[in-house]
């Protein structure tokens, strides 16, 4: 008889643990949630970026200057090191940014790029200008041929939806805004989508 | 008795957890199941055109949203197949095409929060000289089901790809205005069927325009060549609003819209 009452006090500690843990899980889903809501794609973004899934953005190339929140990382060269994981960040994108067209990288660093990028789900690739098109697609970056470009096209990628490689045309076009608050947003956008669509 | 009470509560924790885990912000893309011993060879859906859809009208109604603005984005993947055996001594070859319509929030001019909607998407081929039109494709019935064939026979010699999508119907309450010729591919998805069909009760309104959603499209044919390319046109448009009801619609008509165009190339060898 003792030990039923005890199993019945047991049994309703636990059920109020759960609806108390269920409530507050409950409400902070929906602040999440609602905090979501009433942002723009643009914060939206940023917040996946920065805190969500943090990405340390490697621009090799002309400056790109994203919001502070954002890491970035300035390279001059192309080696494996710079891939190097911490715990800092989730993701990392490598940004050879060549929309002057000036920008040319050794057979050695495509070469770098194509076998990290090969061994590695968390890091993405995006190609910004239409020079080296040609030389992409040959060293094996992304899947496709010339055939696959379209007028206007300044951009090629190659960006993980979780353990899919996906090679990405069209992220920047000429038909977009020119600032550079307009490429970076088009630079987040592609990458926060991808990590998305990864993660679901 | 108290060892199926612990799985009962185990069992409940971890539905809370999913449940308040997951982001509904983003609609599940559809899923393609092939049997393992399909008759095709097929190239899954591994390239990607991102498709931006800014503020372009050419006759705005309203102007306090900045040129270049944008107001959605069509994520379009491309796949292909070609059937293992010939038919009829042809190749047996298709498309699969599948569109995430991903609509943006932004703030206009003046600071104030704009709502962008799917409005309305295409997918238009000619078919190439040497091609026949093949099929009751594209199959796109996706009002009130969860689950749509992309099956396709391919005639006597068994040539044939056959699955499902899985695709949430809340996603998908779109009219299909399809129109497959012998020569030309053509499916439309018309959010907006008409300028009336905009009522702030909406059904449609509340589920889909607002949200992420998924469409796809198949298209099959037979040829003689083994070697060609095909072009695929992806015709995106978005509107926007002031409010997530579908108040305030800056451009719902058709002249009016925001839209963009992506082109696909594929190879069959």
């Amino acid at each position: 008889m003792k030990k039923k009452i005890i199993i019945k006090i047991v049994l309703i500690i636990l059920l109020v643990f759960i609806l108390v843990i269920g409530f507050f899980l409950v409400r902070e889903y929906v602040a999440r949630n609602s905090d979501k809501d009433s942002m723009t794609t643009v914060e939206n973004d940023i917040e996946i970026l920065s805190k969500e899934y943090p990405t340390l953005m490697h621009i090799y190339g002309e400056e790109l200057k994203f919001d502070d929140s954002i890491s970035t990382n300035n390279i001059s060269q192309i080696t494996s090191d710079i891939f190097r994981r911490t715990d800092d960040y989730d993701y990392q994108l490598l940004i050879i940014n060549d929309l002057s067209g000036k920008n040319v990288l050794s057979d050695d660093e495509w070469m770098i790029i194509k076998e990290v990028l090969m061994s590695n789900n968390d890091i993405n690739f995006l190609y910004l200008g239409n020079k080296q098109f040609d030389k992409i697609i040959e060293v094996g970056i992304v899947e496709g041929d010339r055939t696959m470009f379209q007028d206007g096209d300044l951009s090629l990628g190659l960006f993980y939806e979780g353990e899919t490689a996906i090679s990405v045309y069209g992220t920047y076009t000429s038909t977009l805004g020119k600032s550079q608050k307009d490429v970076c947003e088009a630079i987040m956008r592609e990458q926060a989508y991808s990590i998305k669509i990864g993660n679901e | 008795m108290l060892k199926k009470f612990q799985k009962v509560i185990i069992a409940t924790i971890l539905i809370i957890v999913v449940l308040c885990d997951s982001n509904f912000t983003y609609a599940a893309a559809p899923e393609i199941k092939l049997p393992s011993d399909s008759a095709a060879t097929i190239t899954n859906f591994t390239v990607r055109r991102t498709v931006t859809v800014t503020y372009n009208c050419s006759q705005p109604i309203g102007t306090d949203i900045s040129r270049n603005q944008v107001v959605g984005y069509c994520y379009t993947y491309i796949g292909s197949y070609r059937a293992k055996n010939k038919v009829d001594g042809k190749y047996f070859d298709g498309l699969l095409i599948k569109s995430n319509m991903v609509p943006s929030t932004f703030y206009n001019k003046n600071g104030q929060k704009k709502y962008g909607f799917s409005q309305y998407l295409q997918y238009s081929m000619t078919l190439n000289k040497h091609c026949t039109y093949q099929g009751n494709t594209p199959i796109n019935d996706t009002s009130g089901s969860d689950e749509y064939s992309i099956g396709i026979t391919g005639g006597s010699d068994g040539a044939s790809v056959s699955g499902t999508v899985n695709c949430n119907s809340k996603y998908c309450d779109v009219t299909d205005l399809s129109n497959p010729t012998k020569n030309l591919f053509k499916i439309e998805y018309d959010y907006i069927p008409s300028a009336s069909d905009w009522k702030s009760n909406s059904t449609r309104n509340k589920k889909v325009l607002f949200a992420s959603t998924w469409q796809m499209a198949t298209c099959t044919w037979t040829t003689s060549y083994s070697s060609y390319n095909v072009v695929l046109d992806v015709y995106a448009k978005f509107g926007t609003s002031s409010a997530k009801n579908g108040s305030g619609m800056t451009m719902p008509l058709y002249n009016y819209s925001s839209k963009a165009t992506g082109i696909f190339i594929n190879s069959f060898r």
